[in-house]
């Protein structure tokens, strides 16, 4: 007998596991699902969408989609100011430096040096530095050809001013962001900009997109600008206010051309101006807008609304006279004196020969509450509305301060200051039967009559018969005349005021402000040359010209006839001789108040 | 196998080669995405270079110059003007 198998080998026996040990791994195995569960839970539900955004924000790219500024357009759809797609390249310094045997191509197709280069690349942030902005797209896609790593291009717009210097002062411009910061471009920047457009996706090493994430934000573009502006006009009339100022060596020069009845300006010059395309020779005193910044004292300009004012208020009755015959007429301290000495004059002589001891006359008869008022509501002393930057509103004081001697100085355009832009509304109103049209510049498609009345009918038509005497022979307007057209429209000379009281011994200011033709007034215009300093420093010879020249080619523009028989007797009396053209001198008076 | 599993399994596949088929619609349609854009650019580029060219070459002092010197035109004095009576 086998021992063993009496007694059969002891086998271990393991003790049954205890039942506990298999529902704790259970718990433990649904405890871990569980949390697991509650991780994605929170992960993907609960807290989805911000992880999402966050994973999204450490991957994607943000893309600007390039807003296009809106155009600027004359009346007739000509473009005053252009945005053009262009690119910009940019780099990330810190991938863009690792590339350094690569510099050398990037600023020879740049045309700059590696130092240039450098310095551009250290002068931007840490992960974003321009390289070359709003440069012409072809240079900028031969760069990009390169495929160097951390160089980016950009799509922009660059503003461009087809017409230059001649409606810079006007138009203004752009920064390089598009932002307008002089002129329209400013005065207008809301309506003329967009609303940028952006874009999220993927984008590999050299920039290029690889996937778009969601629907871009479309860019939406700024709206065009259609001015009242012709831009024949606007030439016409810089070229000949270019070559007045060049002429008579004058400092400067500005004018506006308005249709008298809607009043849209069609032109607004000042002269000297810059080149909007080119600003890297920055003279501040370029870029104001002489037709609204400039004040000055307006001189014997003034004078229809002294009359119109008296006749108003029966001060003096249509067929006054007045005695002139005096070298001096002494108001309080001053002597007023006229530069032709003369003896009875009518209110048209008065305005004929810019009679400033008539002027004078006539004013001190007038209660100043109702000159004050009449050249209040002419628009002098506050601002036309255009809504342009850098607009003065000129002065007007208050009429109760006003001393005798102001009283009579007002009458001939002393004591006060204008813009060039309010002369010409003003004498719009005479133009327009006595109704005060405000100016504006923007296209008017259905220009209605409107405005405000400021005179009689009956005044106004007075006063344009007597103020196209002006321009007859004789006249001291007589060189804006145009032949075949009667013109009517007055001279004007001041001493230009020093600002401390008194005035510059030989510095004045040049005017001639009228309006044709005379029978059914269109067009209304103000020239102000300031400065002239060689020849006849007159309103008469310095700034009548400029009118002759822009109202002839506005006149002729808007197939406006002349009439055959004016056409026929202009050329003799075109034929001035030296003792007319001494009569077109003025200002004596003036300059001795 | 169970039919079920095996439906089950042919849906999958179908499913897993719509998303590739989807994948690649997307792709080549950012490619035309991107295509059009670039067209997009050129052509407004182009767009603004001939209404800038066309400015220049319309503008007053280069039609002036042209008429003046090369055609030999000058405005026409008082007393070459004929005025025409509209019937």
């Amino acid at each position: 007998m086998n021992p063993t198998s009496a007694h059969p080998a002891k086998i271990p026996v393991r003790a049954a596991l205890p039942a506990w040990r298999a529902t704790a791994v259970w718990a433990a195995v649904t405890l871990a699902f569980a949390t697991i569960m509650v991780q994605a839970w929170r992960a993907q539900v609960e807290h989805g969408q911000f992880l999402r955004d966050q994973g999204a924000q450490r991957y994607l790219r943000h893309f600007p989609l390039p807003v296009q500024r809106g155009s600027i357009f004359d009346r007739h759809g000509k473009p005053l100011a252009l945005s053009v797609p262009v690119k910009t390249l940019w780099v990330d310094p810190q991938i863009f430096s690792q590339q350094h045997q690569k510099w050398p191509q990037v600023a020879a197709d740049l045309g700059i040096s590696v130092n240039e280069l450098q310095t551009r690349v250290h002068n931007g942030g840490s992960h974003f530095a321009f390289i070359a902005r709003q440069i012409d797209p072809e240079r900028a896609e031969k760069i990009t050809a390169l495929r160097v790593p951390g160089l980016y291009s950009l799509n922009e717009n660059r503003r461009y001013y087809p017409a230059g210097s001649i409606a810079a002062p006007l138009i203004g411009f752009t920064n390089v962001d598009g932002n307008g910061i002089e002129g329209l471009e400013l005065a207008y920047n809301q309506w003329l900009t967009g609303k940028a457009g952006e874009e999220t996706g993927l984008r590999d090493n050299y920039g290029h997109p690889l996937s778009l994430r969601g629907p871009a934000h479309a860019a939406q573009p700024g709206k065009a600008l259609t001015l009242s502006i012709d831009r024949h006009l606007q030439y016409v009339a810089y070229t000949s206010l270019a070559s007045a100022v060049q002429r008579f060596q004058a400092r400067s020069g500005a004018a506006v051309l308005m249709d008298a009845q809607s009043g849209e300006v069609l032109a607004m010059v000042s002269y000297p101006a810059f080149n909007p395309n080119d600003r890297s020779d920055y003279q501040a005193a370029l870029y104001n807008n002489r037709a609204i910044a400039d004040t000055f004292e307006p001189g014997s300009v003034m004078k229809p609304f002294t009359i119109a004012a008296a006749l108003d208020d029966q001060s003096i009755q249509p067929d006054a006279t007045f005695n002139v015959n005096t070298n001096c007429f002494r108001v309080a301290r001053f002597c007023i004196q006229d530069d032709v000495r003369h003896n009875n004059l009518d209110l048209a002589q008065v305005l004929k020969y810019s009679s400033n001891i008539g002027a004078a006359k006539i004013s001190l008869r007038t209660p100043p509450a109702d000159l004050f008022h009449m050249l209040r509501q002419a628009g002098f002393g506050q601002s036309s509305g255009l809504g342009l930057p850098g607009e003065s509103s000129g002065t007007l004081p208050a009429w109760q301060g006003w001393d005798i001697a102001r009283r009579a100085a007002m009458a001939y355009g002393y004591g006060l200051s204008v813009t060039p832009l309010q002369l010409a509304a003003a004498y719009g109103a005479i133009a327009n039967q006595g109704v005060y049209v405000a100016p504006t510049l923007i296209r008017q498609e259905n220009p209605g009559a409107k405005g405000t009345r400021i005179m009689p009918a009956a005044t106004a038509a007075r006063l344009t018969q007597w103020l196209t005497g002006v321009t007859g022979p004789g006249g001291t307007g007589f060189l804006a005349s145009i032949p075949g057209y009667s013109v009517a429209g007055k001279t004007g000379t001041s001493i230009i005021a020093n600002g401390k009281g008194g005035f510059h011994k030989n510095q004045v200011n040049t005017t001639f402000v009228g309006f044709a033709p005379a029978r059914n007034p269109r067009l209304v215009m103000a020239v102000v040359v300031r400065g002239p300093t060689q020849g006849w420093r007159y309103g008469g010879v310095v700034a009548a010209p400029v009118f002759r020249v822009t109202m002839a080619a506005a006149l002729q523009s808007m197939g406006i006839q002349p009439n055959p028989a004016l056409l026929e007797s202009a050329t003799a009396a075109h034929q001035a001789s030296a003792s007319e053209t001494q009569r077109w001198a003025e200002g004596v008076g003036d300059a001795a108040h | 196998m169970r039919r079920s599993t095996v439906i089950l399994a042919i849906l999958i596949m179908v499913t897993l080669i719509g998303i590739v088929a989807a994948r690649e619609n997307t792709r080549s349609q950012f490619i035309a995405l991107q295509e059009a854009q670039a067209k997009h650019f050129a052509l407004d580029n182009r767009w603004g270079q001939l209404q800038l060219e066309q400015a220049t070459l319309a503008s007053n002092a280069r039609v002036g110059d042209i008429a003046r010197q090369k055609l030999g035109l000058s405005a026409p004095k008082n007393n070459q003007i004929v005025m025409v009576k509209a019937q």
